[in-house]
């Protein structure tokens, strides 16, 4: 018995010592998570860091799986809105109170996005551990996400603050940062990422790819020449887009238009796989009718639009269908054609080819070269089945510009609603369509009300 | 010590010759011994026949007659008279009888010598003689004869006491032989003992039948009402047993004041929502800590919910123990109980004690019992023909005319088909099979409890579901034969295995038009009427089939080093293992949706937990009182993990289970988590004679929920007692009170609820990949800098209990406060997050009374009534939390008020012009906004609580009758469910005192049909923020019946049985009640209520 005593006394005493250390208490890191610094120890997981962002922006409803083109398009005339939600009502009514929770959902998406972002480049920085071609890649990417977030955060909302690290005490009480250096941040980060990047697509392990699902140097440069041309420099819009334009051999416009959104798409510059196994497409669950738009996301195609297609084209054919229920036809944006499929058949499209052209179109006109401006813009119509045009004169050569930009772009990434307000007409056509409730200063959105309730520096934008 | 032997003339003081009087009476005692044995063999009677002789001669002859040795101070013997003596084999103490006749002495015999003293010492004293003292030696044990070690033994009058070492021996030195003893020892009724000259006793204490002495399981260790400083409620096996209950925690409901349970679904395996005084945390956890035999035990499912989102609300880990395998379940509740469990002991703490064997013979228990369970109440909902009227009414209010495709109902249907679907959908009756078995026994050094038990169950739903535990448990004691080594082993594994549909029907059963088509269309398929009709039937199609699996296993060893010294080392290892299938077949979808495939859910999930505690406890008799002392550590590891898989592209129905036929499988769910956590505690008690009780208890710990340097946290308590009624003055005047007991606690525990690793600067994977690869996200913002939150408790209690506890009374008021609360600080989403998790200086505040009040009415031969109330009525308070205006709490909390209110818009009736539900528009913008008109302040809580238990024995026949009462405001049917009355949806028949035509006075506004009409819009407001969503939800409710037969031993004797009862019991019998919904307990008109149970059965014992 004794030897028990001595046993248990040994025990006893070696357990209550251990007791004084806190290294118990430590745990091993958890398998499920990666602490920050593993994570950019490694190529495969410093990509997945990236990778995370776009599977992030394909999960459930955000401004990328089809906010951006479902609220601007309620806000522009592009939607008719059915909804039995007052707070996507107020989108449609153009009448969004700062406390609507879609509006602080999507700034929160892509202050996410910026986050993410941020926080890759901060990871890469003065980083020895990543091989230099992936983090070169790494950056470019990175970058391109900045700088696509902030393309919408700003032409959405106005001013609005600049997060370019990941430090929360200080971001916490930034202010509002004046949009035309907004602009300038999201030009020098694509130029950087058109550098950083190459020509070719890669998979998840940075080999080059056929699917276009990560932005490679030329999305950068489409995103650029998109910038430019909202930022009134014409040369560097037709610069950049003939700089995509001229990859004839990766890009061509779409003849077939109902491959333009197939994962094999000839047109596509950056698109985003679907990551939900049961709703592979949120734009085509929100917008085919199956009945009478009601509930939720009641929304269908403005007949406005539908009845100004002109006579032939194929896009009122291919992109457009409409149920009758009781005797009332109502029409819907049919680009995306499967909300749920296996094996997706459909990518998010976000740049394709024929905005470049459209780009460069307008940009040439407005920069005095009507007639390699018509040719671009008869490339489009070309595809769309329609007759070629021939406009002497600027301003109504702008107007077919824009005219032609809305059948092409109609339910796609908010395009009509942008531009409306660069091109300065969302009042005169909005006040008609919209009346009584339109306002000159409902083109911006309101920066949500519990971003002012949080960072003390933040103000409201006028009439909100 | 001051003997003198006669027969050794002269005495003289001084240490030498002191010392050399010792070393003669060792001489003397060793010589007195041999004497002893011889005399043994020649007897012990005197014969002697002397006359007027002095007593030392007859001292002298009786020695060598019997062989006794006679001790007696020598001035004492100067002092008697002479005696004359005439005997013949007349016994000593005869003898010695005769002759201190007319002396002031007396004698005792101890282990052959007579010891002689004075009667009056006082007078020996005064007069520089010290009287003769004696040791006394005893030994103490149980009814069994087990020996009790560490019983108290003191000397009544004096200061003097000892307690019992381990054998159950006592020695006490210095007394004169002729004084009290009172021995005690918790949890055994006291014993006092005339020592009458005894100087050897044995003395068998009796299981106390005094409620004050019933053992209470504490934190390690044991108590009882009597003796504890803390807040400790009991609810024993007897008391379990009396339920036809699946889960323990729903035989707490309304026993325990300060205890609220609430079940918040009736599904078996369905939640509880369990929460002691009130609310401590605003965005973590408020569960309390639950312990089996020593071992932590989860409070929240292990389970992710992707299977079981829609139903079980929520669930509870507890479902998988067997209610009978249960000894006793303590609630503890003040900071002196809680307090050794420091950060986790914030909510308070659950200790489930599981049955042990005992010694004796081996014995068969056997119990079986059948159930049936119905829901406890029906809603009155409109019937066809008033469902149609409310129809067309809203569509004549709206200025719209019905069609095939607004108004199927009234237009396709055939509006004279009516169905009751909730007699369709949860009308039905649960069968219940409930069969234990155990056999136990032992011999004094090795006990032994094997048992096994099944429950069944199915369901009120239409169809074939039902749930099924088996488990079965082990539990070993074994003693060394010196009774030193003890050694338990405990083994209790259990299976449980629940078939349940994937949703809960309970909504559609109160919605479904009543005029709705057929189930089935002609082929037998599910009749969707091409997309018009919601069959509920549908939903049915989905299935959930939960296994989980649960092994306990605990072993304590222990060793007793000393008399005072004990080593204890306490283990246990828990495997909780839970596999779920959640299948959606495509039929279960309407073809609305356009669905490909149908889809399921596989789940995996798991909680392994060992835990180890060394301690040492110290026990002494101290100044006469009983000091404890006890320092113990812990060492605690839990390693959780949880999956779930989502399977899709099935090319059938009917292989959804298979994982292999689906076309695309994602796991949505991975989370792992390691927690591990250590401490050192100790508790000091300290009882001054059972009068004075003093408890204090520290506890330091370490989390590795907490950064590092912010891992380790102190806690700790004080407690006193004052046992009033032991004091002479309330002796004397108040004689009736037999208990009166003053006690105070204060103290701090901590809480650490919140998720593993949070203070890490981390990425997770995202819930699908991209690219075939998982993609990574920075999950939150980098704090490591937050820690404990920290709870303060105060507590007071007055017990008072009459004649012989015929009447018992307890009074307690406590005060909680909890502050450096654990929240998701809120930032701006700029930061890329909108939370980073840290301490704000908010502080809440739980008060409140509680009562129990226990009195035997009748105590007579064949009828026994007993009754007893408790009753608790707690109030919550959010006391500061600064810069609540601009935070996301803003329009939740209002500092000053509970955290149970809910801001909302003050209701004010239906316009009589308009015929819709108004509110008051504050801001006065002429019309409803949010958040500037929320100004009414509701709070859903409970204003107060209770139970209310009657038990009536009459000869063999055992009747319990416990009524739960709960005073308390929640949401009504408006909160949530319907849609606005004339919509598609049935309505319960309130909705007929509707507003028709202005100027009308109406308790509801006017029906409508169209989802933008401002009926509608005023109907949304009631539902998500009207103060009209909410109403009284108070009830009384005959929680459980128990009817008792048991048989006669005499009859028992014939079956060779020890106990032999029949009894019919019922759960949630009679409920009344004013709600306006389901049921008023869990308040939830989309979930399942709680079931009204009646169940018949028998129990055995051989």
């Amino acid at each position: 018995m004794s030897n028990i005593t001595k046993t248990i006394s040994i025990l006893v005493v070696t357990i209550f010592s251990l007791c004084s250390c806190s290294k118990f208490v430590k745990v091993p890191d958890p398998t499920t998570q990666i602490v920050r610094s593993a994570v950019f120890s490694d190529d495969a997981t410093a990509t997945a860091a990236i990778l995370g962002i776009y599977s992030s922006m394909m999960q459930d409803y955000t401004m990328a799986s089809v906010y951006t083109s479902l609220f601007a398009g309620l806000s522009a005339d592009e939607l008719t809105g059915y909804s039995n939600d007052p707070n996507l009502g107020q989108f449609y009514d153009n009448a969004i109170i700062p406390s609507n929770p879609y509006i602080s959902g999507y700034w929160g998406n892509l202050y996410q996005y910026i986050y993410g972002a941020n926080s890759v480049l901060e990871g890469l920085d003065n980083n020895s551990l990543i091989s230099a071609p992936v983090k070169q890649q790494l950056i470019g990417e990175a970058k391109f996400i900045r700088a696509f977030s902030y393309f919408y955060l700003t032409n959405l909302f106005g001013d609005v603050p600049l997060i370019l690290s990941t430090d929360y005490k200080k971001n916490a009480v930034a202010f509002r940062t004046p949009r035309n250096q907004i602009f300038e941040q999201i030009i020098a980060d694509l130029t950087d990422a058109r550098n950083n990047l190459i020509d070719q697509y890669l998979n998840a392990d940075n080999t080059p790819m056929q699917t276009r699902v990560r932005p490679n140097k030329w999305a950068a440069s489409a995103l650029l020449a998109r910038t430019y041309l909202f930022d009134g420099d014409w040369n560097n819009a037709i610069k950049f887009s003939t700089e995509v334009i001229n990859q004839t051999e990766t890009y061509q416009l779409s003849y077939n238009l109902d491959s333009t959104f197939l994962t094999s798409s000839p047109e596509a510059i950056w698109q985003l796989t679907p990551v939900d196994p049961l709703n592979t497409n949120y734009e085509a669950f929100v917008y085919i009718l199956t009945d009478a738009p009601a509930g939720l996301f009641g929304v269908s195609l403005s007949n406005n639009l539908v009845n100004e297609f002109e006579p032939g084209d194929q896009r009122r054919l291919h992109w457009v269908d409409s149920i009758e229920v009781t005797g009332i036809k109502y029409y819907y944006a049919y680009k995306y054609k499967l909300a749920s499929s296996p094996v997706p058949v459909e990518y998010y499209t976000i740049l394709r080819l024929s905005e470049q052209y459209l780009i460069r179109s307008e940009a040439r006109a407005r920069a005095g070269d009507l007639a390699g401006a018509t040719n671009d813009l008869n490339m489009v119509r070309n595809k769309a089945g329609l007759t070629a045009l021939g406009i002497s004169d600027l301003t109504p050569f702008l107007d077919a510009i824009q005219k032609e930009r809305r059948f092409e772009f109609f339910s796609e990434w908010g395009h009509r609603w942008l531009d409306l307000k660069r091109t300065g007409k969302a009042d005169s056509v909005l006040s008609t369509v919209k009346s009584p409730g339109w306002q000159a200063s409902d083109t911006l959105y309101p920066i949500p009300q519990s971003e002012i309730q949080n960072d003390p520096n933040l103000t409201q934008n006028p009439n909100y | 010590m001051q003997l003198t032997a006669i027969l050794r003339p002269g005495s003289c003081p001084g240490r030498a010759q002191q010392i050399i009087r010792v070393m003669k009476l060792s001489a003397f005692i060793m010589l007195a011994f041999c004497l002893h044995l011889s005399a043994r063999t020649t007897g012990q009677t005197v014969t002697l026949s002397v006359k007027d002789i002095p007593m030392k001669e007859v001292f002298r002859s009786i020695q060598e007659q019997t062989g006794y040795n006679i001790l007696v101070n020598e001035s004492v013997l100067e002092k008697t008279k002479n005696v004359s003596l005439d005997v013949k084999n007349m016994t000593v103490e005869n003898v010695l009888n005769i002759c201190f006749k007319n002396e002031t002495l007396f004698y005792s015999i101890i282990n052959g010598t007579i010891i002689v003293k004075q009667k009056d010492s006082n007078k020996e004293v005064q007069s520089g003689d010290t009287p003769p003292t004696v040791d006394i030696h005893g030994h103490v044990t149980d009814s069994l004869g087990n020996p009790l070690g560490g019983a108290s033994v003191t000397v009544k009058g004096t200061k003097k006491g000892t307690s019992t070492d381990i054998h159950g021996d006592f020695v006490l030195h210095g007394l004169n032989g002729n004084e009290i003893l009172i021995i005690s020892f918790t949890g055994y009724s006291s014993k006092s003992i005339t020592l009458n000259g005894n100087n050897s006793l044995s003395v068998s204490l009796e299981h106390s039948n005094n409620p004050l002495d019933q053992v209470q399981i504490i934190a390690y260790g044991t108590t009882t009402r009597r003796l504890t400083t803390g807040d400790v409620s009991v609810v024993s096996s007897e008391e379990i047993a009396q339920q036809p209950v699946s889960n323990p925690l729903e035989a707490l409901e309304g026993r325990a004041p300060g205890l609220y349970i609430m079940q918040t679904s009736g599904f078996s395996g369905g939640g509880f929502s369990v929460n002691i005084r009130g609310l401590n945390s605003i965005s973590n956890g408020n569960n309390p800590l639950y312990i089996i035999d020593g071992i932590p035990y989860p409070s929240v499912p292990i389970a992710s919910t992707d299977a079981s989102s829609g139903i079980f609300n929520g669930g509870n880990p507890l479902n998988s123990l067997n209610p009978s395998d249960i000894e006793s379940i303590s609630i503890l509740k003040d900071a002196d109980a809680t307090s050794i469990y420091g950060s986790r002991g914030a909510n308070g703490v659950i200790l489930i004690t599981m049955k042990k064997g005992r010694a004796g013979d081996t014995r068969v228990n056997a119990a079986l019992y059948f159930g049936g369970g119905q829901i406890t109440r029906k809603m009155d909902l409109l019937n066809t023909e008033q469902y149609l009227q409310m129809r067309r009414e809203a569509f004549i209010n709206d200025k719209e005319t019905p069609d095939a495709s607004s108004a199927p109902d009234l237009i396709t249907w055939d509006t004279t088909h009516y169905t009751d679907w909730q007699k369709t959908l949860i009308g039905g009756t649960s069968h219940i099979t409930d069969a234990q078995v155990s056999l136990s026994g032992g011999s004094e050094s090795t006990q032994f409890l094997f048992g096994m038990g099944l429950h069944q169950e199915t369901s009120v739903f239409p169809g074939d579901v039902r749930s099924r535990r088996i488990s079965s448990n082990l539990n070993l004691t074994h003693t060394s034969k010196d009774k030193k080594l003890k050694f338990s082993l405990f083994g209790n594994y259990s299976s449980f295995n629940n078939n349940q549909y994937g949703t809960d029907p309970t909504t559609d059963a109160l919605t479904t038009p009543p005029d709705s088509p057929p189930i089935y269309d002609s082929a037998g398929k599910i009749n969707w009427d091409g997309g018009q009709f919601r069959n509920p039937f549908g939903s049915l199609e989905r299935r959930y089939l939960g296994n989980t699996g649960n092994l306990l296993s605990h072993a304590e060893i222990s060793y007793q080093l000393s008399s005072h010294f004990q080593i204890l080392v306490n283990g246990g290892y828990n495997d909780i293992n839970e596999q779920e299938l959640l299948t959606i077949p495509k039929s279960s979808i309407t073809p609305r949706f356009h669905i490909a495939s149908g889809h399921s859910i596989f789940s995996n999930s798991g909680l392994q937990t060992w835990i180890i505690e060394p301690q040492i406890q110290y026990k002494s008799l101290i100044g006469n009182g009983n000091l404890q002392i006890l320092i113990g550590s812990t060492f605690e590891q839990d390693i959780s993990h949880a999956q779930s898989i989502y399977a899709t592209g099935y090319s059938s129905d009917v292989l959804l289970s298979d994982m292999q036929a689906a076309s695309s499988v994602t796991p949505s769910t991975n989370n792992q988590a390691v927690y591990k956590y250590e401490a050192l505690f100790g508790r000091i008690t300290y009882n001054w004679q059972d009068r004075y009780l003093f408890n204090v208890t520290g506890r330091r710990d370490g989390s590795s929920r907490f950064g590092p340097g912010k891992q380790f946290a102190n806690f700790g308590s004080a407690g006193v007692g004052w046992i009033f009624s032991k004091t002479a003055w309330m002796q004397d005047h108040l004689p009736a009170l037999n208990f009166g007991k003053l006690r105070a606690s204060y103290g701090t525990t901590g809480n650490d609820q919140i998720g593993d690793y949070q203070y890490l600067d981390s990425y997770s994977p995202t819930s699908y990949p991209y690219l075939g690869v998982s993609g990574l996200l920075s999950t939150r913002l980098y704090n490591p800098d937050y820690s404990w939150e920290t709870n303060k408790k105060f507590e007071a209690g007055l017990e008072l209990n009459f004649w012989n506890n015929r009447i018992s009374s307890a009074f307690n008021w406590y005060q909680n406060r909890s502050s450096n609360q654990l929240v998701g600080y809120p930032v701006p989403l700029i930061t890329g997050q909108s939370s980073v998790q840290s301490n704000l200086p908010a502080i809440v505040q739980n008060t409140g009374w509680e009562f129990t009040f226990s009195v035997i009415a009748v105590k007579a031969q064949s009828f026994q009534w007993s009754s007893s109330i408790n009753l608790s009525i707690p109030k919550n308070k959010l006391i500061s939390f600064p810069n609540l205006a601009s935070s996301p709490y803003a329009n939740t909390y209002e500092v000053g008020k509970s955290l149970y209110i809910r801001k909302s818009y003050h209701y004010t009736g239906v316009d009589p012009t308009t015929g819709i539900y108004t509110f008051e528009d504050v801001n006065h913008d002429g019309m409803i906004s949010y958040p500037e008109d929320l100004t009414a302040y509701k709070e859903v809580a409970q204003n107060y609580y209770g139970g209310f238990l009657n038990s009536f024995e009459y000869r063999g026949f055992r009747l319990e009758l416990l009524f739960q009462f709960v005073k308390q405001t929640g949401p009504n049917y408006l909160f949530s469910v319907f849609n606005a009355p004339g919509m598609m949806t049935n309505q319960p028949d309130y909705v007929l005192g509707r507003w028709k035509k202005p100027g009308d006075q109406k308790p509801i506004q006017q029906y409508t049909q169209d989802y933008g009409s401002d009926a509608n819009t005023a109907y949304l407001n009631t539902q998500s923020l009207g103060d009209n969503a909410f109403g009284d939800a108070s009830f009384i409710r005959l929680k459980n019946i128990s009817l008792t037969y048991s048989f006669k031993p005499s009859v028992l004797q014939k079956f060779h049985a020890n106990l032999l009862s029949l009894f019919i019991q019922g759960q949630n019998l009679i409920t009344i009640t004013h709600y306006q919904g389901l049921d008023p307990e869990n308040e939830n008109i989309s979930i399942l209520p709680p079931l009204r149970i009646l169940s018949i059965g028998f129990r055995c014992s051989f």
